[in-house]
């Protein structure tokens, strides 16, 4: 592996010297004015030919490789003021940027802030939404939430009603490589799913990718969420923060040596059944109570011009307790994520970039509770151990080469019981699985013309499972770090850009991608108790395989942009459980999977307005999901629980004076598919049903209309200490949308008096909330 | 686990926001009438002959009156029992067709009472007990109604009694000396898969069984357990503070049986199909082993105890 590396570098370097003979390089770090935050995929083009040009990468980072000469370049971010910078190009040189947020200072207006991005990267399917934009949209009980902002997307929809778990474009809700600084993070969800682990105030950026993933990313087939945490302002001490009605937010951010280091810590908690705890306290449930909580943390250090070091982690439980004491019952639920990175970027020189993360997470899932001298523990969870590179390469601005390698160290435990009753133990023999996963890595973003782009990337993957285990297929038993198998994937990435006008062009990609841990959930969705197994001399690793196509075209001087994306998702060895299925402890999981396949196929229409006091989005999705299994009703194709062929959604937000912003957003698709009653029949006197085909009714259509106001007092907005309210309503008609449905059967059949009944149920009515936010920083 | 799960977050989601309902009819264009077999052959020393129990299954009615039961049941159809090249025929017998006190007498045996039965229940039943229960033997039920021939294998597993019964003051607070929770002991035999089913009932009533009435061995293999028996919930009962203890100085009757596999699976996904319902869940087809039907032809070994819960 190092003999790679190093031919590979002295191979880049060669390159280097041969196109840079007659060239030189800009390079720098851009970055937020007032807070020294590195900035992300900022646009940075030569004014003369804006076809020339690329994006900061995810540290902040640019380099930039022109000929000899007089050069303006422009640096832009939506959002923010973009800058122009006058360049006499005769040496190498190093430049940092910064970037004024929201106010327009006059020296450096530009008339556009981020023209022709959509229309010219390699990019499909990927789309960026601020932070700022997050905050600003109306959320279930004032707690605004990222990925509930990403549902909003075409070709993105709810795993439920008010969950925050997301299918992207008919992929199931472990198909999506959800990273934050880095880490992959298993458990997006609190609260069951309905809120998710991402306190916005401790977030920078994030990206979604459902399109055609570039090569860097990989692990899962379906799309990427790409999640930084802020690094904290190394200027000024700042505290802001919110209280709602569940929870409220706390983060201090400030320098630890002005310019060079800096930190950030987060906190996010619910109270909402602690301020019912003197009520509950004088009932039998004394004991009961349910919180979840967040912490945030993030330090670095700029050791020289060429080297930084991050530092950061992430931390969050969910706690159930129940407790009946006339019953002396008790049951505990605490699960939870933690993960921690650390990141070393090193310059190597102006345009080769560096990488290099060490990378550790671990999600845990408990269960304990028990009666008297009946006690019972069940653990579940995944820790994960990575080393990842990555190297950055612009020998010219034809050429964004990057290339890297992750090695990630899987353990894998299932649901491992273990229980007392008075002297008697029991204990489920399940041993926790073990694998290691490779992945090496080489792509280019190649402008061959000013108007065609490729971006072609080769990705190869390894899985290597090893034990201890034991076969279920020949009984051999493998002990601790023998191999049991190995799984090796060539994942080749191609997409093309083909400008057609100024403000037009059509994008077109092909990628294959390849998937080794898995998440097989029989609910209706995604749980924390569900378990990731992975693959195995069984389980087989998922492939997908997606062809998209794409027209793009921006209108009224790129202040509107607009899109049609067309996909095809070929995703074989899915995974689900057998028919009649029934939680057990006495199989191995593994043991209860099949195995089929399935297509994902769809139209995505998109316009977006960015700028003006009228901003907002409309996203059609017209779609199909299905899935077949041999052993599932014979291979019969049926539509997967994230079928929904019709999504539109409207969000919008308007600046009603200086002081006052309403937002909307509103949301109308196809219900959700389901298994319906096909009969009832009786045994022992009691009905039971017989359900019909899987998946072959649905349930209403869904619509929903929310709506928040924002109130913050202009004139105090720029002052060191503001703050604002939001009044948010979740479901403002009220429409009841079902949310599940169940029976209800009475009596005994021979009296002659059954009854049944069939319900469904709506579980969010309009919902009002109000949080307070606040915002305070020092002044130096 | 999940079941615990399942629950648990049922009552959240219903507690924690403001959730409401409406009644809906579900669509009958996906209804198709099927055969419903419920027959058991049991070894034990208070069996019943064999039996089979044979209806149709029925659209999603709001309610199921008299009439609607009555015309649910097959009649006339051929059905019989194979074992050790043996074919004994089944007799059906209608409820109203028998004469008092026989019917009585009937009903009072299994455990109805007389006045709660209103519809006319028809069964198959060998009336010669001419099917011998054995252990080991494989049974084959076969059903031929018009053009349609439904058939289900069962055996008779191996009988592992109670070892021993006894109560304890329930758990909780305040203690309250009224009511008992019953343990039992079982010695599990080593390396074989054993299934267990068991029912409860007062003094002179129908023995039924418990919500969750089966349980695998995994946990138990080769060992000598500790078991909790509930007390199962009647129809017209609901579940209380109670539920699930006896009442002391009552007579009980405990019906413990070894049921094969099939059996096992078929029970275990009926009730966990009656309890999965909820936001998180999704549906369990139940298991059956009837070959172009539904239901169950279930083997058992079954031994009875019948016992005061004591004083104190």
């Amino acid at each position: 592996m190092k003999q790679a590396w190093i031919t590979m570098y002295f191979l880049m370097q060669m390159l280097n010297g041969i196109n840079s003979q007659q060239k030189f390089t800009i390079s720098g770090h851009i970055k937020e004015y007032g807070s020294g935050e590195t900035m992300i995929g900022v646009n940075i083009y030569l004014v003369s030919d804006p076809s020339v040009g690329l994006l900061s990468n995810a540290y902040g980072f640019y380099s930039i490789t022109l000929d000899t000469g007089h050069y303006t370049l422009q640096f832009s971010y939506l959002g923010y003021t973009s800058a122009l910078k006058n360049v006499h190009l005769t040496k190498d040189m190093v430049m940092d940027v910064e970037l004024i947020p929201g106010i327009q200072i006059k020296e450096v207006e530009v008339t556009a802030d981020n023209p022709r991005k959509n229309i010219e990267s390699t990019d499909m399917g990927t789309i960026d939404i601020g932070i700022e934009t997050v905050k600003k949209l109306p959320a279930l009980l004032g707690e605004v939430d990222l990925m509930k902002t990403l549902q909003l997307l075409p070709g993105v929809s709810s795993a439920s009603e008010g969950t925050a778990g997301i299918y992207v474009r008919g992929g199931g809700p472990d198909q999506n490589l959800v990273l934050l600084d880095e880490a992959i993070v298993y458990n997006t969800g609190h609260l069951f799913g309905f809120f998710s682990i991402f306190n916005s105030d401790a977030i920078k950026n994030f990206t979604l990718i459902k399109g055609n993933m570039p090569a860097n990313y990989g692990g899962r087939i379906s799309s990427v969420i790409d999640v930084q945490m802020k690094e904290g302002n190394n200027q000024n001490y700042v505290i802001e923060g919110g209280v709602g009605l569940i929870s409220s937010r706390f983060t201090v951010q400030g320098p630890i040596q002005k310019n060079k280091s800096s930190f950030i810590l987060s906190g996010r908690r619910t109270y909402a059944l602690d301020l019912a705890q003197p009520f509950i306290n004088n009932t039998d449930f004394a004991g009961s109570n349910y919180y979840f909580y967040d912490l945030n943390a993030k330090v670095n250090y700029q050791f020289s011009d060429r080297d930084r070091i991050y530092l950061s982690g992430y931390f969050g439980r969910d706690v159930f307790k129940f407790a009946n004491n006339k019953r002396a019952f008790t049951i505990e639920l605490p699960y939870g994520n933690a993960t921690g990175t650390l990141r070393w970027n090193h310059v190597l020189n102006d345009n080769l970039f560096l990488n290099l993360s060490l990378i550790s997470n671990d999600y845990k899932f408990g269960l304990n509770g028990g009666q008297e001298e009946f006690q019972f523990e069940v653990n579940s969870g995944v820790r994960d151990y990575s080393v990842k590179a990555d190297l950055d390469y612009y020998p010219d601005p034809n050429h964004q080469i990057k290339t890297g390698f992750r090695y990630t160290y899987h353990k894998l435990t299932p649901n491992v019981v273990n229980a007392t009753n008075g002297e008697e133990v029991f204990r489920t023999n399940f041993q926790s699985k073990y694998g290691h996963e490779s992945e090496l890595y080489v792509m280019d973003d190649w402008s061959l013309s000013r108007v065609f782009k490729l971006n072609i990337g080769m990705r190869w993957s390894m899985f290597n499972q090893v034990g201890p285990y034991t076969s279920s297929l020949d009984s051999t038993k493998y002990n601790s770090g023998d191999l049991v198998k190995t799984y090796q994937m060539p994942e080749p990435r191609i997409g093309f850009t083909r400008s057609i006008t100024n403000s037009s062009s059509i994008k077109g990609g092909i990628s294959i991608a390849s998937q080794f841990i898995h998440l097989v959930s029989n609910s209706g969705s995604t749980l924390p108790a569900d378990v990731w197994v992975p693959s195995t001399e069984i389980v087989k690793p998922q492939i997908g395989i997606q062809y998209a196509l794409g027209y793009y075209q921006n209108f009224l001087d790129n202040r509107i942009e607009a899109s049609v994306e067309t996909y095809y998702k070929d995703l074989r060895n899915q995974l689900d459980y057998r028919e009649s299925y029934v939680e057990n402890f006495s199989a191995e999981i593994e043991n209860e999977f099949v195995s089929g396949k399935g297509r994902a196929y769809g139209v995505e229409l998109f316009v977006r307005k960015n700028k003006g006091n009228f901003t907002g989005w409309i996203g059609y999705t017209l779609s199909r999901t299905e899935r077949w299994f041999t052993q599932i009703e014979n291979a019969r194709v049926y539509p997967s629980v994230y079928d929904r062929p019709h999504d539109l959604v409207v969000v919008c937000n308007y600046a009603l004076s200086k002081n006052w912003q309403v937002s909307g957003s509103f949301i109308y698709a196809s219900g959700k598919a389901y298994t319906p009653i096909k009969s009832l029949f009786f045994i022992e006197g009691r009905p039971n049903i017989e359900y019909g085909l899987r998946n072959s009714a649905r349930l209403e259509d869904y619509h929903r209309l929310d709506l928040s106001f924002v109130y913050e007092n202009a004139e105090k907005k720029n002052r060191n200490y503001h703050s604002s309210w939001t009044f948010s309503i979740y479901n403002v008609y009220n429409r009841k949308n079902p949310f599940f449905t169940y029976t209800d059967f009475e009596s005994n059949i021979y009296s002659g008096n059954a009854t049944a009944k069939a319900l469904k149920v709506t579980l969010f009515t309009m919902i009002p909330s109000v949080t307070w936010n606040f915002y305070w920083k020092a002044i130096n | 686990m999940k079941r615990i799960f399942f629950y648990w977050m049922t009552c959240l989601a219903a507690v924690g926001v403001t959730s409401c309902e409406q009644e809906y009819t579900p669509d009958g264009k996906t209804y198709e009438k099927q055969i419903v077999i419920e027959s058991y052959i049991e070894k034990s020393n208070s069996a019943y002959p064999v039996y089979a129990l044979i209806t149709y299954s029925l659209p999603f009615y709001s309610s199921f009156g008299i009439d609607v039961v009555n015309n649910s049941y097959v009649h006339d159809a051929d059905v019989s029992i194979e074992y050790n090249s043996r074919r004994v025929q089944l007799q059906e017998i209608c409820l109203n067709d028998l004469q008092e006190p026989f019917k009585s007498e009937l009903l009072k045996s299994l455990g109805y009472k007389q006045d709660s039965v209103k519809t006319d229940i028809c069964v198959y039943v060998d009336i010669n007990r001419e099917v011998i229960a054995e252990e080991g033997i494989d049974y084959r039920l076969r059903v031929i109604k018009d053009k349609d021939t439904l058939t289900g294998y069962t055996t008779i597993p191996q009988l592992i009694p109670i070892d021993s019964i006894w109560f304890e003051i329930p758990p909780g607070t305040p203690k309250d000396s009224s009511y008992a929770q019953m343990f039992c002991i079982i010695s599990d035999i080593p390396g074989h898969k054993d299934f267990y089913r068991y029912f409860t009932a007062g003094q002179n009533e129908r023995l039924i069984a418990n919500t969750n009435s089966v349980t695998d061995d995994v946990f138990y293999d080769g060992q000598k357990f500790k078991f909790t028996l509930i007390k199962a919930l009647g129809p017209d009962e609901k579940f209380g503070d109670y539920s699930g203890l006896f009442h002391r100085k009552d007579t009980i009757q405990i019906k413990w049986c070894n049921i094969p596999q099939s059996h096992y699976d078929f029970w275990n996904t009926l009730e966990t199909s009656r309890t999965r319902q909820g936001p998180f869940s999704s549906y369990v087809r139940i298991d059956g082993n009837i070959d172009r039907g539904l239901g169950i032809f279930g083997g058992q070994n079954c031994a009875y105890y019948t016992l005061i819960v004591p004083d104190k």
